[in-house]
């Protein structure tokens, strides 16, 4: 089977109505997309919704084996990547999209150092922690390395591990039961995020769907970590100076403002899920803890928001506006679903 | 077999507006006076006599779904998917995949099996004067044949010879909704389709195919995407809230136009 074929006169709607500043998907230019996480019952499990359509999930697991020859002091970090076939409506193996998002977070993660995997090894050049990231692509609509780089982000913030360390008298290898021991959380040295922007004659798109994303020949992925550092940029076209700045500028607040929302709700997450049974209030417990990160109002498209951008402010103002934007967080905790309430002052 | 689990001898119209799973099986229903069974139900007649003599059958359910009665003697289950399950004489919308070399195009219609649709199947087509039909282009077509193991094939005309509508569909924009909404939307009765509200807001041509697939064209590009917008949000809604989503649209279509 392959993959979907996008008609004519939708081509042609979604070039048009970029360039009047209108898109099909019923976000303006510069919105980026509505998030929601949840985390599951298991350590280390998260799965992250790009809406509309995009849904992948990260588990995160350790075992104990050996470090690689080339870095005996250290663990290992693996990435494996399974798309579902009914998500894309391509065969397995045909398609370059697993590649490309496993060596998407082995960049984002290993080679921008941001686990820490010399806190990972237990006897040098024996045995270290292999951390194993299983990312699957549940849904797709776009946006898969932005989705997945989030959802193992998650994943690694709400992982722990038990403790395991040498016996020097018996020099046996002793792992402590998760149950009886305090469970370890992997240290992180920063939290990169993704973002991305198709590129259209030098106008940018945030985060663009499927047809989006097949329509227009370019794409910008942005990543930054919580620190406002660049850790990752890729663009499959020429792309102007100018528009690259106020991309990264765009980019900066959203990476930043995800990464800290991420810290927070794992946080808010793992010390929900760490009260005792009997310390909780009766009623049933739920699973997972569904977490919506959303922009402002972009619940529902109104008509109202898209009539001010027929109007003739050119799409580039109103991405100035983003800009200037500031988010207040309000968590609201001790209940069955924590919800996040991002307000967006323009 | 697990007691509970499977479901036997279940009364047909005593079970409508229920949930049902797959392998739920009916017993044949008193009334069988233009019975017709739709998707999502199957008839199993007895191998050793045929259902016209007397012979026992059940009706299988296939999917799982609320089971749904219209007006007459029809039964079918009512599914939330997003797949799209080709049935014979179906109106779908396809886009055109590949432009074969023989006479014939080859059309994706949301099904895991292609879709084939002769050059000569629209209204008029001789072996000189055919359409001329690109990659990508917009056809709304019926299902003539579902062969179980070769593509499908569609067609852009009627058997009297006149398109009634069927054919390629030019400018507009086309996308997906979810299969069981198409169903609110090709539904004849006035209260329901919302499409008959949205066109007396909003002038629009529309293509509603089973398949989950919806051509929109406005007078312009904008209203177009506007109404694209507004079918997504009524898609994604109760029919309840459908009421007030119109309210809130024709407010703001009204303060476009000012």
């Amino acid at each position: 089977m392959r993959p979907k074929v996008i008609a004519n006169c939708t081509r042609a709607l979604v070039k048009g109505g970029a360039h009047r500043g209108i898109r099909v998907g019923s976000r303006p230019l510069s919105h980026f997309r509505n998030v929601r996480v949840l985390f599951g019952k298991s350590y280390g499990h998260c799965e992250v919704v790009f809406e509309p359509g995009t849904k992948v999930y990260a588990q995160v697991s350790a075992t104990i084996g050996e470090p690689m020859d080339s870095r005996p002091g250290e663990g290992v970090f693996t990435v494996s990547v399974w798309v579902s076939p009914a998500a894309t409506g391509e065969m397995v193996g045909s398609s370059q999209k697993p590649a490309l998002i496993a060596r998407t977070i082995e960049r984002l993660f290993k080679d921008n150092k941001a686990v820490d995997l010399e806190s990972l090894c237990i006897r040098f050049g024996e045995k270290a922690w292999i951390l194993r990231a299983d990312i699957h692509v549940i849904d797709m609509n776009g946006c898969l390395q932005e989705s997945a780089t989030l959802a193992v982000l998650g994943a690694l913030l709400t992982f722990r591990r038990p403790n395991a360390y040498m016996d020097p008298d018996t020099n046996e290898l002793v792992v402590e039961a998760i149950q009886e021991s305090t469970p370890i959380k992997l240290h992180l040295f920063h939290y990169p995020v993704l973002t991305s922007f198709a590129l259209c004659n030098g106008i940018l798109l945030a985060e663009p769907n499927h047809e989006e994303e097949e329509i227009f020949p370019g794409k910008l992925v942005i990543g930054l970590n919580d620190s406002k550092e660049l850790c990752y940029l890729h663009t499959t076209n020429i792309i102007a100076e100018d528009i690259l700045l106020e991309a990264t500028k765009l980019a900066q607040v959203k990476c930043v403002e995800r990464a800290n929302l991420m810290k927070e709700l794992s946080g808010a997450y793992i010390t929900d899920r760490d009260i005792p049974l009997y310390l909780r209030a009766p009623g049933v417990r739920t699973t997972g803890t569904i977490i919506n990160i959303t922009d402002a109002e972009a619940k529902l498209p109104s008509i109202s928001t898209i009539s001010n951008l027929i109007s003739p402010s050119s799409p580039r103002s109103s991405s100035a506006k983003d800009k200037k934007s500031s988010t207040r967080i309000q968590i609201v905790p001790k209940t069955a679903s924590i919800t996040v309430l991002e307000e967006m002052v323009l | 077999m697990d007691e509970g689990m499977k479901q036997q001898g279940l009364n047909l119209v005593e079970h409508v507006g229920q949930l049902v799973m797959p392998g739920d099986e009916f017993s044949m229903p008193q009334d069988l006076s233009k019975l017709i069974l739709g998707p999502g139900l199957k008839l199993i007649t007895d191998r050793r006599s045929t259902w016209e003599e007397g012979g026992v059958g059940t009706i299988l359910a296939c999917k799982p779904g609320v089971l749904a009665k219209v007006k007459g003697n029809t039964f079918f289950v009512e599914v939330k998917s997003k797949q799209y399950d080709s049935y014979k004489k179906d109106d779908v919308l396809g886009v055109i995949k590949q432009k074969g070399k023989g006479d014939q195009y080859t059309c994706d219609v949301g099904t895991k099996e292609r879709a084939h649709l002769s050059k000569f199947a629209f209204e008029g087509a001789t072996k000189r004067f055919r359409p001329d039909l690109q990659v990508g282009d917009v056809i709304y077509g019926k299902v003539v044949e579902l062969p179980p193991d070769f593509p499908m094939e569609l067609t852009c005309v009627h058997g009297t010879g006149k398109s009634l509508g069927l054919g390629v569909l030019e400018s507009g924009h086309v996308f997906q909704i979810p299969v069981h909404f198409t169903r609110l939307l090709r539904s004849a009765s006035d209260s329901v389709n919302v499409l008959r509200k949205i066109g007396r807001i909003v002038p629009c041509e529309t293509a509603v195919g089973v398949n989950g697939l919806i051509w929109v064209k406005a007078k312009n590009a904008v209203l177009t995407i506007l109404v694209c917008q507004l079918i997504t949000k009524l898609s994604q809604s109760s029919v309840a809230e459908h009421e007030q989503i119109l309210k809130q649209f024709r407010k703001g279509i009204s303060s476009l136009a000012m």
